[in-house]
């Protein structure tokens, strides 16, 4: 691996057990406005507190919160790249829960992987790739995939692709089999790192990712009401192997979100910490 | 008041002096009637209200000589759409870049001015946010300021409020990193508590002057905004001719304008 990048994945991932805890704050680019964005502060707060490993976050946040942490405290940052509309996606017009809702998808590229190494001192940057049946969105977020990678590349940049399985419109399709796709073109494409959801067959993903010699992060996937649900959900994602957890809305949603960071770093860390 | 990070770059120099809101003229919106010789115009109103305003914002081509601007602050629009002209309002139109921050910033300019549209589809949205993006690191390539003026087309059909689509403009205005942002109306103060206050991004409210010809003065609502926002900026300058040619209404005018915060 590159020196740059070797260096820059240390500083996400604990050298005690190579393992990491990383809280994703960049939902307000992409979502409505809810609790979960006007709580940021204290999200962010209860990160830094904790003790999480990584941060995501957008460019308008890092700049934001850059100065509010003193020197040597703050996580590591791992930066959004893009911007998408998926989030705010109605399958069914019936559904009121959404503010403009859309009815297809759309997404760009916003930053660069040198603004997010020398402007905004990014561990990593982190990128979509949607795996649809139909290959529509795929082939777009391929494209941009492979450039960010081989711009992080350049300037010995991590790059973290975010794969996820779109069944929208789609209700027949195999969401696990889309993942897998996913998963593979994310590894020949030379990311660092997948991020993905947590499936049936985590432990063949995992597997499969280990051997290319990459990290795996699993996301929370969105706000679960039981907390207990969520942790356990977490904790079987740990022992099938994955290198690391990358949650945000479970996070941000909570009611005392520095609580369940702690409660999560005891699970991703547990020679430190034994709350549960 | 002007507590904000961003206002104690700017120059603001009448603000600071009368202890009130910056007020800013907006000469770009594009619907001036063919007769207007704007940089002409725009000398004339800058020259008469020269006590009153803090800033300008100028379509790029209507940037007079920076000298006669008494040190106040030049910021240009950056891009252009004519979803926000009349015969267009509310059309899916995009939101086309125009200028190089780069070069005007080498013209003495104090910031840009980029605009997000938000509201009737996502067809242009995307665009519209990605020129937001590169526009953001552009500015700060050149340690320039940008702000972003949101416009809300039409409100949502399934009846989601005014307030909800100012909101979702303001979050990604705060995610996108922008020092300052321009909203529609006054009563988007709850946007402005939830969400520019968490971001301690100043919100300066946009009010047409063409309430403004009239002799009964909204008084009352533009003392609100003086109370509830960091700042005002008005548009449809073009009005402000017949403000000038009536030296009554120009008095008046001038006064409501000196209006002072409340608790400010």
């Amino acid at each position: 691996m590159d020196g740059g990048i070797d260096i820059r994945m240390k500083r996400i991932f604990s050298a005690k057990d190579n393992r990491a805890l990383c809280i994703a704050c960049d939902h307000g680019l992409m979502t409505d406005p809810n609790k979960s964005w006007l709580q940021i502060s204290e999200v962010i707060s209860g990160a830094v507190q904790e003790k999480a490993d990584g941060l995501l976050l957008s460019s308008g946040q890092i700049s934001r919160f850059v100065s509010t942490y003193g020197r040597g405290c703050m996580p590591a940052f791992i930066v959004r790249t893009d911007w998408t509309n998926l989030l705010r996606f109605r399958e069914n017009p019936d559904d009121k829960s959404k503010l403009l809702p859309v009815d297809h998808m759309e997404y760009r590229r916003l930053i660069t992987a040198r603004e997010v190494l020398y402007r905004y001192g990014g561990a990593a940057a982190i990128g979509f790739l949607f795996v649809d049946p139909d290959g529509k969105m795929e082939s777009l977020t391929i494209k941009a995939s492979r450039e960010l990678i081989e711009e992080c590349h350049e300037i010995g940049l991590p790059c973290i692709i975010e794969a996820l399985p779109l069944t929208i419109g789609n209700p027949d399709t195999d969401p696990a089999e889309l993942l897998r796709r996913g998963v593979q073109t994310a590894l020949e494409l030379g990311a660092e790192a997948i991020k993905m959801p947590l499936t049936d067959d985590i432990q063949y993903l995992v597997s499969t990712i280990h051997q290319a010699g990459k990290w795996v992060f699993v996301l929370g996937g969105g706000n679960l009401a039981d907390e207990n649900v969520f942790i356990g959900l977490m904790q079987q994602a740990l022992s099938s192997g994955v290198d690391g957890l990358l949650v945000g809305r479970n996070v941000s949603q909570s009611q005392d979100p520095a609580r369940l960071i702690h409660k999560l770093h005891s699970i991703v860390h547990p020679e430190n910490k034994s709350v549960l | 008041m002007i507590a904000r990070s961003i206002f104690k770059e700017l120059k603001l120099p009448i603000a600071r002096e009368k202890g009130r809101l910056p007020i800013f003229f907006d000469f770009t919106l594009g619907n001036f009637p063919a007769e207007f010789k704007l940089p002409q115009f725009i000398h004339d109103v800058v020259s008469q209200t020269s006590d009153t305003i803090d800033g300008i914002i100028l379509s790029p081509q209507s940037l007079p000589d920076t000298g006669l601007m008494g040190g106040k602050e030049i910021w240009v629009r950056a891009d252009w759409t004519s979803a926000l002209l009349p015969t267009n309002w509310g059309e899916k139109e995009p939101v086309v870049p125009l200028i190089n921050p780069r070069y005007w910033a080498q013209r003495g300019i104090s910031g840009v001015v980029g605009t997000l549209l938000l509201g009737n589809s996502s067809s242009n949205e995307a665009d519209n946010i990605q020129h937001l993006a590169s526009l953001r690191s552009q500015s700060l390539d050149i340690g320039l300021p940008m702000a972003i003026d949101l416009h809300v087309l039409k409100e949502g059909e399934d009846g989601e409020s005014f307030i909800e689509i100012v909101e979702l403009g303001l979050n990604l205005a705060v995610e996108l990193g922008c020092d300052m942002v321009i909203v529609p109306r006054e009563d988007c103060l709850a946007s402005n508590q939830n969400i520019a206050k968490i971001a301690e991004l100043p919100v300066l409210a946009r009010q047409s002057l063409n309430n403004f010809t009239s002799e009964d003065q909204p008084s009352e609502s533009w003392k609100t905004l003086f109370v509830k926002m960091d700042g005002i900026i008005f548009t449809d300058i073009h009005q402000w001719k017949q403000l000038i040619d009536n030296p009554r209404i120009l008095q008046m005018g001038m006064k409501l304008l000196e209006i002072q915060p409340v608790g400010g």
